[in-house]
């Protein structure tokens, strides 16, 4: 398995099974809310943890894919070897700015876990989710770099996989 | 003010090269407060940005609808859904092209994607079409504009992210959306029958059905029905967030789509995996653009602009109509999502400063975005079709959809006029 596949499977499962639970979580307090008028306790928490994961797992995916949006109408008209080696630039100015906003967001969480904010129901540390959030960023930088030494083509969501419909 | 001109300058030069919109905005907006304000305050506001729109409950909105309208593209939903208006208006010239309309509308109100609407239509609509002797140009104009009613009949992505940034009300947004959304689908069937009145053969006449298939194929869609009725229903009832509409929504369409044995294990990981990445990408435009937009706030452009503009003492509706016609301009090459959210910064404050009201301006935010969406050259809903229908030529698409694109610019017009149009239903809501 290259690393490539590696990261894709498992930031899919990560980002698929934290969404699947949201919906779920989501349903069943709201149902216990209006139905039986009681809530799952934590319910609010859980899932804006669970949406870090979701956001931060599917970016990888998204830049793995090309997915961004990019202003592309002009690709045609620009030579194939200056073209390619814009993209490798841009891939190395991408992973720069995702890993230094990995390394803010790193120094945020350290500075969490060093007042020990928790969260308010649930008592869970949030310095961890910030890492959490920290590393996936760092995994987003290093999929750019990946990109860098072979680009992959620009993908239009929806578009270009006949799956999305 | 130069400093934010500046700012915009670098972001349309910086999308130019080819980097990423989301980037762009989000480097120039960083680097522009680090000068402004000093790098120690840039970096803890970009980090706060970052952490905010991550731990956000209320935007769990984006993927539970996204997750609901793809939820429904694969359970079938939209073949019935066709079947129900081909079987009433099929035999009519031009029957079911504006069938089509209808369907997509139907499938509007359970999907916010005008993409997924698009891409759904086509491929229950298209090969009917083409079996019953339709135009390809015809076909593909009606489901590429048809499509555009994903976004305007709620739910709407584009609504929720437009309320989230403006902090106005999701739930009034989707009321406000529906009567321009049938205004749209009017507008768009006025179309089809110019078409087949110009040209007789572009869109025949099919075979009239009885009344009994007519009542069989209404039967078939009380799923879409029953969906429409709880989310939207509960919304606008108050009964629930639009928060918890979408939990409900997504999980309703799941059990609708598992019911009818379109969801193998593989389809539902797929169905998961393709909604967190619609999020994430969307989510990086989010976090981006609002730290752009901190950089913009710390100018005075919004500011001095407002000034200047209330000062000109144009008339408010002339303000607007004048955004509009930017909107529009800009949306025939530009990705509409990040048109918007890299002009709202500017162009809300002077709108609510005019004394209008926001969710007014969320509505012709979708309707310029829909046109945006389907105008040549970069219409985005024209690629899925390229992409989805390859023995359809790109300039046949593109030949075919400019009477709907005009016809949108009318509703466009229309919307603007009588704002009534917008706020009438709202104004019930709590």
């Amino acid at each position: 398995m290259t690393l490539r596949k590696f990261i894709e499977a498992c930031c899919s499962l990560l980002a698929a099974v934290a969404l699947f639970a949201i919906m779920w979580l989501t349903l069943f307090d709201v149902s216990g809310r209006k139905l039986l008028s009681e809530s799952i306790p934590g319910s609010l928490e859980l899932t804006e943890l669970l949406m870090v994961v979701v956001i931060f797992a599917g970016l990888p995916l998204v830049s793995l894919r090309g997915e961004h949006v990019v202003f592309d109408s002009l690709d045609p008209f620009v030579p194939a070897g200056l073209m390619r080696g814009l993209r490798a630039l841009i891939d190395g100015l991408c992973a720069l700015a995702l890993g230094w906003i990995g390394w803010l967001m790193w120094v945020k969480g350290s500075q969490m876990l060093e007042y020990g904010d928790k969260t308010q129901q649930l008592g869970l540390t949030l310095g961890y989710f910030v890492h959490l959030m920290s590393v996936l960023l760092f995994v987003v930088a290093a999929v750019h770099l990946l990109l860098m030494l072979a680009p992959t083509a620009h993908h239009h969501p929806g578009v270009d996989d006949g799956a999305s419909a | 003010m130069i400093e934010a001109l500046i700012g915009f300058g670098v972001i349309f030069a910086l999308a130019l090269l080819r980097v990423p919109l989301a980037f762009a905005m989000g480097a120039v907006g960083y680097v522009g407060l680090g000068l402004l304000r000093g790098w120690d305050a840039s970096a803890a506001s970009a980090a706060q940005v970052v952490y905010d729109t991550g731990f956000a409950y209320t935007l769990s909105v984006v993927p539970l609808f996204i997750l609901m309208g793809n939820f429904v593209a694969r359970a079938g939903l939209a073949n019935e859904l066709f079947r129900a208006a081909f079987t009433f208006i099929g035999h009519v010239r031009g029957g079911l092209a504006h069938a089509t309309i209808i369907a997509c509308a139907g499938f509007g109100a359970i999907c916010g994607s005008s993409i997924a609407t698009a891409a759904t239509m086509s491929k229950v609509a298209f090969p009917s079409m083409r079996r019953h002797g339709y135009a390809d140009y015809l076909s593909t104009g009606v489901i590429a504009a048809g499509g555009t009613l994903g976004i305007m009949i709620p739910p709407s992505t584009i609504m929720v992210i437009y309320g989230i940034v403006t902090e106005t009300n999701i739930g009034k947004l989707f009321a406000a959306g529906v009567l321009p959304g049938l205004l749209c689908a009017l507008m768009m069937m006025v179309g089809v029958s110019w078409i087949t009145w110009r040209d007789p053969s572009a869109g025949p006449a099919a075979e009239r059905s009885t009344w009994k298939e007519r009542f069989s194929a209404l039967r078939d869609i009380w799923g879409v029905a029953l969906l429409v009725v709880v989310v939207l229903g509960g919304i606008y009832g108050g009964i629930f967030t639009a928060t918890e509409g979408a939990g409900i929504g997504a999980s309703g369409a799941f059990f609708f789509a598992w019911a009818r044995g379109s969801l193998s294990w593989k389809v539902l990981y797929e169905v998961l995996v393709e909604s967190t990445r619609t999020t994430a990408m969307l989510f990086t435009i989010l976090i981006a653009a609002t730290i752009f937009s901190s950089f913009v706030n710390f100018t005075t452009m919004p500011g001095d602009l407002k000034d200047w503009i209330l000062h000109l003492g144009l008339s408010p509706l002339m303000v607007v109509g004048a955004m509009m016609l930017i909107y529009v301009l800009l949306g025939t090459i530009m990705e509409e999502l990040s048109m918007v959210l890299l002009t709202i910064p500017v162009f809300f404050p002077i709108v609510t400063g005019l004394g209008f009201d926001p969710v007014w301006f969320g509505v012709l935010i979708v309707l310029v975005v829909q046109i945006g969406l389907i105008s040549p050259p970069v219409g985005m809903n024209l690629f899925v079709l390229n992409a989805l229908l390859k023995e359809v030529s790109l300039p046949q698409i593109f030949r075919g959809v400019w009477l709907f694109v005009a016809m949108l610019v009318l509703a466009l017009v229309l919307c603007l006029e009588f704002q009534w149009l917008s706020l009438w239903l709202p104004s019930f809501m709590p």
